[in-house]
């Protein structure tokens, strides 16, 4: 997706734990780990929409012992969000603020010029024309390009869609208040213009923090409202990517015209003059959150806490497409131009009550908590569309000449509501052993109607060597040497709650003497149940004060799988039967190290280096065959195979000798070894993995007083890929795909004469050639993801009688280095990105 | 201590409430669909999906055309089809792996299997919400849901099973009788039809015979007053007597002669049939009357409501269409049909056709121009079951069980009411069965019979010979045709099944 100011990652903590889950649009990623913001469930989009400012703290909870406490939707790992909390004292004014240019980054694309794609057209044929009349249109158009091209016309269209991208924050907090009663004010302002021109987003927010206490009660109050804005454009980036070099952007007389050709030979539309109409992809998103929480203390071993949540967003789009466009060529005026509106409405409710217990009897200290949770989720998708627009500035609905032909509005209710009751103990003897045991049943309507509870638990134990005495005398410098062990079963609830339902619909068109019918629609499982992961993990903590090591071994059964398959059609299901099947057994091992080459507290010195690794392995069980109808249908289409005892991210191809030398005819390695020209689907094997085998980043950070410096890296390594450039934009290309732009590959690395040794078929061939090995690749990468310069003004700030003054300076995504040359960000171009930030309070 | 156990109890009273409480709150369905639960919570919900279920089985992937005037005529060689009609080739040609084929084929049996899940799931709804519906509305709901059923299955059976004759413990579909989503195994032909598809129409006759009003000796084919047309419009329904005559082709199906005469004579020797479903009066179709019954619709013991359809003749069947698309006998066909030429359907189910490649073009779904007010019944009806079929299969079983004379005797009943002379009682056994199986073909054309004749008698024909049937002494048709019956009458089930 690029650098797409309006689209959010996707995130997955470790690993996923659903393998085939599909997702669908009002629904979270099934792969998506739980956002948690001040004790309530959030979503990805508040995190990511978060000043940084805000952020008090920011913590990542893997295995099953800490995820446990947040029950049946943990599976995936949980993302815990502190926000800064007011502080009592003088009125306090905090400002910080930021600006960001960002600089498209092309590197990516390698796509040809004029030149090279005529001469390209000519050797696949193109102008060979057929009959008498197809050899003379196809020589003048042959002609009338390469006379473009004399006259200098090399469009390079990739630059024309693309600005500099610029992006401002600003963010003012007020805090400050008595011991009894604390406030904070906030208010932010968020613009970023994108690198794509008509791509904007701006966000305007505001939030008050209110903080009540009065003997042993605490009230607390966190309101936030924020506003967004975006406008998208109307024209992907694609299509420029698209357009042929050889086509002038504008006429003899400076205008931009509807079509680059539309001749009885080619047909190409402008997507300068598309995106020049009044078309608009708009939206805008209010959201409200309100977290409340009372908290009575009566004695300092006890607490009871109360908390409500609340958060509302309506999300309302807008997408308006010129009747003077080009898709509508040709079509009745009425049918000409389409608006669309979409609604999304979503509110969750959530309120929870908590009893904690504490006490600390001598070397024994006691910690027991019940919690009582229940949520529920509520999201409404409207939208409608009508077309048939007049030429002009009217771009509303009102204008329309009416719906399409059988049209409807949809209407798309989706309501999950769970409740989650938990009891948890948390025991240790003399800060040397450590117990931690969970219990949870939460309940779910997102599941059959005959299975909606599931217990959930787990139990943690760990050891601290460095509080042993042996240990402490014998190795006095370390800090910390920690053993850790957990067992749990957290689940995973990112799933549509109506697929466990029977729903009818009516038949419009059947009428008879006996009045309205109504079939079948939807037949779900009743019977579907949670998705279960027993989640191992063994972990080590090692600390000195030169060193920080950690290391975590996990080992996952996901039993059984929640994944659609497809049936017998004589069970009268026709798609695909949501069933729990199979079951997925993942393992591996996350490390991370952090090593301070300088560590001088008294100066204020420090220099540290830092590593992390993961590995992973995946493997599939118990399916007995039940997907081999997929596996059959994807052997023309994917690499993907589901077989037991299997890795469901292996790439599954038919291994290829390369272009035969004397012909440009592709040769096949057949399961036997020997050679072949036939491709035969059942010689495919495993030819490599799309995970990386082992990924993670690496970095460095220096610090001399108010100073600092540091670099962050991303690596990947051991994973391959299928290079669908190489097999679309180079090896592929229809006749009807000459009419595009292509890579400059397709011209230089395909066969065309015996005793070229090319890694292309020959390039007069249009034929398709099935997938095999020979498009697959290593994908090993480096990333330099962010350089962060900053420095405090300490003395500065105290002359000015600034609390705090900080600038920094810092650059994302500097460069990307891969063994797989392939384009990235075909939609949405990725940009490098320079950001200036400040901030102060007093 | 006193604290400590009203804590206690308190707490476990609390979390007792808290769970019940939370069951409920979690039994959530949304509003803007239609649930299992709330269509089942009326007495109207029932109702709307038995019509539902009608009206999808008059789909045209099923009895709207495939299985009745489509596909299954094409394979029972009713028509002449030129290789340039790309679509309906394949089936005559026995080309069962082509693209048109397969799909078709594929579709008649994923339809059938989506009504039958439809089917079991509003049997299980009929036992999960009693009390919803009348007593008698719910045993006529499911005395027709499981007709519904067996009738489903055993066209699928008649369809994909190999010739009983040839090969009785041939495969044949699965039975599909819960809602269960698993793969069920193909039972062979004898063990579907007699322990499964007769034990259903069995338990669907019972209760018939103590419901169904057309026991009285009308079909009701007028609008109810108060009461609503629930409990009328008897043709449009699996009534007592469709179940008969589906239960006398099952047994037919195995060759089981006995029962299938029994099941025959429920509907021929019933006094109360002929006023339910009496012979077609000739004013209604003989001498160009204006709005002619062309399907004979009284006779029909069930059909089809189609509001369109006059579209059936102008789209499939009028001379006036591309002759790639038009489904027309051979030129003279009708000649060799109908010796006689005054028989009532050839006066009313015929009509010269303006085509080159046919002399006549099959009327007997051409439609008219019905009266505003008050439009006949069969202005919109689709006949799909006679009671004629049902004299064709006891003539056949006394034929078979030696009682020649009985036999003419049944089938001259019927002979007489269409303008046919009788037939001599000292008839020939071979002339007697030729007599019989061109009745099926005069009288069935277009309702899907015809292939399953030709397959159970495990029958030869000629797509293009002179005569339509020339039987030598065996029975049997003398003409060798291409590809060989063995093809022809083993239809493989679709890919879609073996997953």
């Amino acid at each position: 997706m690029g650098s797409d100011p309006n689209h959010l990652p996707d995130i997955n903590i470790r690993g996923k734990s659903s393998v085939i889950g599909e997702r669908d649009d009002l629904v979270n990623d099934p792969n998506q780990p739980l956002f948690i913001v001040d004790g309530f469930e959030s979503t990805l989009e508040t995190v990511y929409n978060m000043d940084i400012n805000r952020i008090a703290s920011m913590t990542i909870l893997k295995d099953a012992a800490s995820t446990a406490i947040y029950g049946s939707k943990a599976a995936n790992g949980v993302v815990v969000v502190e926000t800064v909390k007011p502080q009592a004292g003088k009125l306090r004014f905090n400002y910080s603020g930021s600006v960001t240019a960002s600089f498209p980054d092309l590197d990516s694309y390698n796509l040809m010029n004029a030149r090279e794609k005529l001469e390209f057209e000519r050797l696949a044929g193109r102008y060979s024309g057929s009959g008498v009349d197809g050899e003379i249109l196809a020589a003048d158009a042959y002609n009338k390009r390469l006379a473009d091209i004399a006259s200098g016309v090399d469009t390079y269209w990739l630059s024309v869609p693309l600005r500099t991208g610029w992006n401002q924050k600003h963010n003012v907090y007020v805090d400050g208040g008595s011991e009894g009663f604390m406030f904070g004010i906030g208010v932010n302002y968020n613009g970023t213009t994108g690198v794509m021109k008509d791509s904007d987003r701006d966000s305007y927010g505001g939030n008050l923090d209110l903080t009540y206490r009065h003997g042993k009660l605490l009230f607390s109050n966190k309101f936030t409202a924020q506003y967004t804005s975006t406008t998208d454009p109307v024209v992907s980036f694609n299509e420029y990517a698209s357009a042929n070099p050889y086509y002038k952007k504008y006429d003899e007389n400076g205008n931009v015209t509807p079509w680059l050709e539309n001749s009885d030979f080619a047909k190409a539309a402008n997507p300068l003059y598309n995106a020049s109409l009044n078309s608009r992809n708009t939206s805008s998103t209010l959201l409200l959150t309100n977290y409340f929480s009372a908290e009575f203390n009566p004695i300092q071993q006890f607490r009871i806490r109360a908390k409500f949540g609340l958060t509302h967003s309506n999300k309302d789009g807008e997408n308006f497409i010129s009747p003077n466009a080009t898709r509508y060529e040709g079509l009745d005026a009425t049918l000409k131009g389409e608006f669309s509106s979409t609604n999304l409405k979503s509110t969750t409710y959530n309120g929870s009550l908590t009893a904690i217990y504490a006490e600390v009897f001598g070397d024994h200290r006691l910690n027991v908590a019940a919690d009582f949770n229940i949520q529920e989720n509520k999201s409404l998708n409207q939208g409608y569309s009508v077309r048939g627009f007049p030429e002009g500035n009217y771009t509303y609905p009102s204008f329309a000449n009416g719906y399409p032909e059988g049209g409807k509005p949809t209407y798309y209710e989706s309501t999950t509501r769970s409740t989650n009751l938990l009891a948890s103990v948390n025991y240790a003897y003399d800060n040397r052993y450590l117990l931690d045991a969970n219990y949870a049943q939460s309940g779910s309507s997102v599941f059959g109607s005959s299975k909606k509870f599931k217990d959930t638990w787990s139990v943690g134990i760990g050891w601290n060597i460095m509080n042993e005495r042996f240990f402490r005398e014998a190795f006095p410098n370390v800090s910390m040497l920690k053993l850790r062990a957990s067992i749990g079963n957290p689940g995973n609830q990112g799933f549509d709650s109506a697929r466990s339902l029977i729903i009818y619909q009516f038949l419009y068109n059947s009428f008879s003497y006996f009045g309205n019918s109504t079939i079948i629609q939807q037949f779900g499982n009743r019977d579907l149940k949670w998705q279960n992961t027993l989640d191992r993990n063994y972990g080590i903590d090692f600390n000195t004060d030169r060193w920080r090591v950690e290391f975590d071994y996990y080992d996952k059964k996901t039993d059984p799988l929640l994944i659609g398959i497809s049936v017998p059609l004589s069970t009268g299901i026709t798609g695909n039967w949501n069933t729990n099947m199979g079951i997925q057994k993942s393992r591996g091992f996350l490390a991370s190290a952090q090593y301070y080459i300088l560590r001088n507290i008294k100066d204020r010195l420090t220099w540290s280096i830092r590593a992390t690794m993961r590995h992973e392995t995946i493997k599939l069980d118990e399916l007995n065959g039940v997907l081999d109808d997929l596996n059959e249908v994807a052997k023309t289409t994917d690499t993907k195979r589901y077989y037991d005892g299997a890795d469901p991210d292996a790439i599954w191809a038919v291994r290829s000798a390369g272009i035969d030398p004397a012909n440009g005819r592709e040769m096949f390695i057949k399961k036997d070894g020997t050679y072949t020209y036939d491709y035969d689907v059942d010689d495919e094997v495993i030819v490599g993995n799309t995970r990386a085998k082992y990924e993670g980043s690496f970095g460095t950070s220096f610090n001399w007083r108010g100073l600092t410096v540091s670099m962050s890296f991303n690596y990947k390594l051991g994973g391959k890929s299928f290079n669908t450039d190489l097999f679309n934009k180079v090896e592929n290309i229809s006749g009807s795909q000459l009419n595009y732009n292509q890579d400059r590959r397709a011209l230089y690395d395909r066969w065309q004469k015996p005793g070229d040794h090319a890694q292309f078929k020959d390039i007069a061939s249009s034929a398709s050639t099935p997938m095999s090995s020979r498009f697959v690749q290593r994908n090993n990468s480096l990333t330099m993801q962010s350089l962060n310069v900053s420095y405090d003004f300490y003395e500065i700030a105290r002359k000015m009688r600034l609390e705090s003054l900080r600038l920094s300076l810092y650059a994302n995504d500097l460069f990307w280095l891969t063994s797989i040359k392939q384009e990235r960000g075909t939609a949405y171009p990725f940009a490098r990105s320079y950001t200036f930030a400040m901030s102060f309070s007093f | 201590m006193k604290l400590y156990k009203s804590i206690t109890a308190t707490a476990i009273l609390s979390f007792g409430m808290v769970m019940t409480g939370c069951s409920d709150w979690l039994d959530y369905t949304p509003k803007d669909k239609q649930t299992y639960d709330q269509q089942f919570a009326t007495a109207s919900g029932f109702h709307t999906t038995v019509n539902g279920i009608y009206s999808s089985i008059y789909s045209s992937s099923l009895y709207g055309r495939n299985l009745s005037y489509g596909a299954i005529d094409v394979m029972g060689a009713c028509y002449n089809i030129p290789t340039s009609n790309t679509s309906m080739n394949e089936y005559c040609s026995a080309t069962w792996t082509g693209t048109y084929a397969s799909a078709g084929l594929e579709s008649i049996w994923s339809s059938a299997y989506t009504a039958i899940l439809n089917t079991n799931v509003l049997l299980q709804a009929l036992d999960e919400f009693p009390g919803v519906l009348t007593n008698d509305d719910s045993k006529l709901i499911r005395a027709e849901m499981l007709a519904m059923r067996a009738m489903l299955h055993l066209d699928l059976t008649r369809l994909f099973s190999p010739c009983y004759a040839q090969k009785p413990d041939g495969l044949a579909v699965p039975y599909a009788n819960t809602t269960e989503i698993v793969r069920r195994d193909r039972l062979s032909t004898a063990v579907i039809v007699n322990d499964y598809i007769i034990p259903d129409l069995n338990e669907a006759q019972s209760l018939l015979k103590e419901v169904d009003p057309v026991l009285n000796g009308s079909v009701l084919n007028t609008d109810g007053e108060d009461e609503g047309n629930w409990f009328r419009y008897r043709q449009l329904r699996l009534n007592y007597y469709a179940v008969a005559l589906l239960k006398a082709r099952a047994y037919m199906w195995v060759n089981d002669w006995d029962n299938a005469l029994t099941e025959a004579e429920k509907i021929t020797d019933d006094p109360n049939v002929e006023t339910a479903f009496p012979w077609v009066n000739p004013t209604t179709i003989l001498g160009g009357p204006a709005r002619p019954d062309r399907v004979f619709s009284t006779e029909c013991l069930f059909g089809f409501y189609n509001s369109n359809f006059s579209d059936i003749f102008d789209t499939a069947f009028s001379g006036t269409l591309d002759p790639a698309t038009v489904l027309q006998p051979r030129n003279a066909y009708t000649s060799v049909l109908f010796a006689n030429e005054g028989d009532y359907r050839m006066q009313s189910q015929w009509t010269s056709s303006v085509s080159v490649t046919s002399d006549y073009d099959f009327a007997k779904y051409r439609g008219f121009t019905a009266t505003a007010n008050n439009p006949e019944f069969w202005a919109t009806f689709f006949g799909m079951m006679r009671k004629s079929e049902a004299y064709f299969i006891k003539a056949e079983c006394l034929m078979k069980t030696d009682r020649i004379s009985d036999a003419v005797a049944c089938l001259n009943i019927f002979r007489s009411h269409r303008g046919e002379e009788a037939l001599s009682p000292s008839i020939a056994q071979n002339a007697l069965d030729k007599e019989i199986k061109f009745e099926y073909l005069r009288e069935l054309r277009g309702e899907g019979q015809i292939y399953f004749l030709h397959k159970r008698n495990y029958q030869r024909f000629g797509l293009y010979s002179s005569g339509v049937y020339e039987f030598d002494g065996s029975g049997r048709c003398s003409f060798t045709d291409s590809p060989s019956i063995a093809t022809r009458y083993n239809v493989p089930i679709p890919s879609g099944e073996n997953y």
